[in-house]
């Protein structure tokens, strides 16, 4: 029931418990806009959205890789879902999970910091 | 008795007599005077009325030199160690119930200090109209210059900027404001006399943008204007600035955005901040790293401090602010903590100084700044608009009874229901921090396979 509430896919190994009930109590703490979403919502014209992303790219050029690796672990701490506002229903609505923050329990003794997370996602999603 | 032996017996009675060192009274030595002045002379019953004793030392002190403090009299050593008077109201207080007022510039009582820190602030909300056509600030009628246009930023709010800025040498503060409001002025359409008072900035000093690398450094303070001109005047103080001034933006310098939003009341405060915790990491992204981690042991954009389960509760202005105050309260004072914060909400209560962006970097690039002023300015309209949406059927009690807020937490049926289900399989669960005691192995139950 959790799986499916949280919208995991099934796999062969259950998904441990304790991580699938932090998600669920704390998720909306946990919860990020996507930038697509972000830029529709406010009606950030092309050319700002453009200049945002170009900046965001040079700042992460400008990182080593670790760097980098570090500063978005950093910032997107603790984030474990992505929304968006729907300006019609004026509701906010989940549209993604960083999967990796549900271990199975095969995975037992994964280490809790590890976080094999794609930012890209959160400002490629649409 | 011979006359000689009776005089030496008067004598000698005269000088067992007391004399009362006040009034000059004589008593018998029968019943000499119980009292002493403050000089430790006997006194007569009558003048001892005259008398008092320190609280705190003990010492005889005349009632016309007694201090009192708290109902006690005082000698006046005593009572200036241990008193002092309120600088607000003058009553006498004990130091150790005395508090610094910043304001006050003294000490005051514990009532005229909790009046001044913990009073309200003085939330006065305006039409949308009145914000987008107010000519307080910077106008096309008394700045000469044609009209305000909104191509580049849409927005109809006044918006100041605070370009913080360092420079090579130890400049003169005022030279250089002078020259900046020159430039600026000499855009407008108006004789060469006028361009200095059409400027409309100044130029202050802030240790916060030095360091022993970038020794001097200092902060253009831009009167508030609405549209293209913001973006016309912050090219001519930026251009000037570097060209003839060799300044240039370090890890130590910020730009800081007010924008008028004496429009908002608490349910549009409250979805700004909401939207702003929701995409704020995001924004973190935009900008150098050190705009997250601070710089010199110190945060100058800190995130959204309060959780999203603590926006549930509020409900009014007074509600909004003790929420935002999460560090202890409203101060009537500049330096209030909470000021030092991406979106800082401070000035505007404090000093009616419009909602404070301080995330952004320093910078002297007009095209940065100019976007950065799109940017917030679209999020600050739009949020004003969702709040009066959210209120076009009656402002909502609380902010938590919204559809945007319980869109986002999790229903309590569903959140009872987890907690049923970790009390039922808490033997075959791994907790996520690898605690010893929740450890299951690998589970054998099939069922439990199936089920999760």
């Amino acid at each position: 029931m959790l799986r499916r509430y949280i919208g995991l896919e099934k796999k062969d190994s259950p998904y441990q418990l304790q991580p699938m009930v932090d998600y669920i109590r704390q998720r909306h703490n946990q919860a990020v806009m996507s930038v697509d979403n972000i830029f529709d919502v406010f009606d950030i014209p092309t050319e700002t959205r453009d200049y945002f992303m170009n900046r965001k790219r040079q700042l992460q050029n400008a990182m080593l890789p670790d760097t980098a690796r570090q500063f978005y672990d950093d910032v997107f701490r603790n984030i474990t879902s992505v929304i968006e506002y729907n300006d019609k229903t004026m509701m906010f609505e989940y549209k993604d999970i960083f999967q990796q923050s549900f271990p199975l329990v095969t995975n037992f003794g994964m280490p809790t910091h590890y976080r094999d997370v794609n930012y890209d996602m959160i400002s490629q999603y649409a | 008795m011979p006359p000689e032996s009776r005089q030496s017996v008067e004598q000698e009675m005269n000088e067992s007599l007391c004399h009362c060192a006040d009034c000059g009274e004589k008593e018998s030595v029968s019943s000499h005077y119980n009292y002493t002045n403050s000089d430790e002379e006997p006194v007569c019953d009558t003048c001892s009325d005259n008398y008092t004793e320190c609280y705190n030392c003990e010492m005889t002190i005349h009632i016309d030199d007694a201090e009192y403090g708290h109902g006690d009299s005082y000698c006046s050593d005593c009572f200036n160690e241990n008193f002092t008077h309120c600088d607000s109201c003058g009553d006498t207080i004990h130091v150790d119930d005395s508090n610094w007022s910043e304001s006050n510039e003294g000490y005051v009582c514990e009532s005229c200090y909790e009046e001044e820190n913990y009073s309200t602030p003085n939330w006065e909300v305006m039409s949308k109209e009145y914000v987008e056509t107010r000519t307080s600030f910077v106008n096309p009628k008394w700045d000469k210059y044609e009209k305000d246009t909104f191509n580049l930023i849409e927005s109809k709010r006044s918006i100041g900027v605070e370009i913080e800025t360092n420079f090579n040498d130890d400049y003169s503060f005022s030279e250089i404001a002078d020259d900046l409001r020159i430039s600026v002025g000499a855009t407008r359409d108006a004789d060469v006399e006028d361009w200095y008072e059409l400027g409309k900035l100044r130029m202050t000093s802030d240790t916060s943008t030095t360091n022993h690398r970038h020794q001097y450094g200092g902060e253009v303070v831009m009167n508030p204007r609405r549209g293209d001109i913001l973006v016309q005047d912050v090219d001519s103080i930026c251009k000037t600035l570097q060209d003839n001034w060799g300044a240039y933006a370090s890890v130590k310098t910020g730009l800081h955005l007010h924008v008028d939003v004496q429009d908002y009341d608490w349910l549009h405060a409250s979805v700004l901040t909401f939207f702003t915790k929701m995409m704020e990491p995001h924004i973190y992204t935009w900008l150098p790293k050190s705009r997250y981690y601070g710089s010199g042991h110190q945060r100058w954009a800190r995130p959204v401090s309060q959780s999203v389960n603590d926006f549930y509760y509020i409900s009014d202005r007074d509600s909004f602010v003790e929420f935002y105050y999460d560090n202890g309260g409203y101060t009537d004072e500049k330096y209030n903590d909470k000021r030092y914060h991406g979106l800082n909400w401070h000035c505007h209560f404090q000093s009616n100084q419009g909602v404070e962006l301080r995330y952004h970097s320093g910078t002297l690039q007009t095209d940065k700044i100019k976007h950065w002023t799109i940017f917030w300015t679209k999020v600050i309209d739009k949020c004003y608009d969702i709040a009066q949406e959210l209120a076009y059927d009656g402002s909502p009690s609380q902010f938590g009874s919204t559809t945007l807020y319980n869109s986002l937490v999790v229903p309590p049926r569903i959140v009872s229901k987890c907690g049923r289900i970790l009390e039922k399989y808490s033997d075959i669960y791994v907790g996520f921090d690898g605690l010893q005691d929740r450890h299951i192995g690998k589970s054998s139950d099939k069922s439990i396979q199936k089920r999760f």
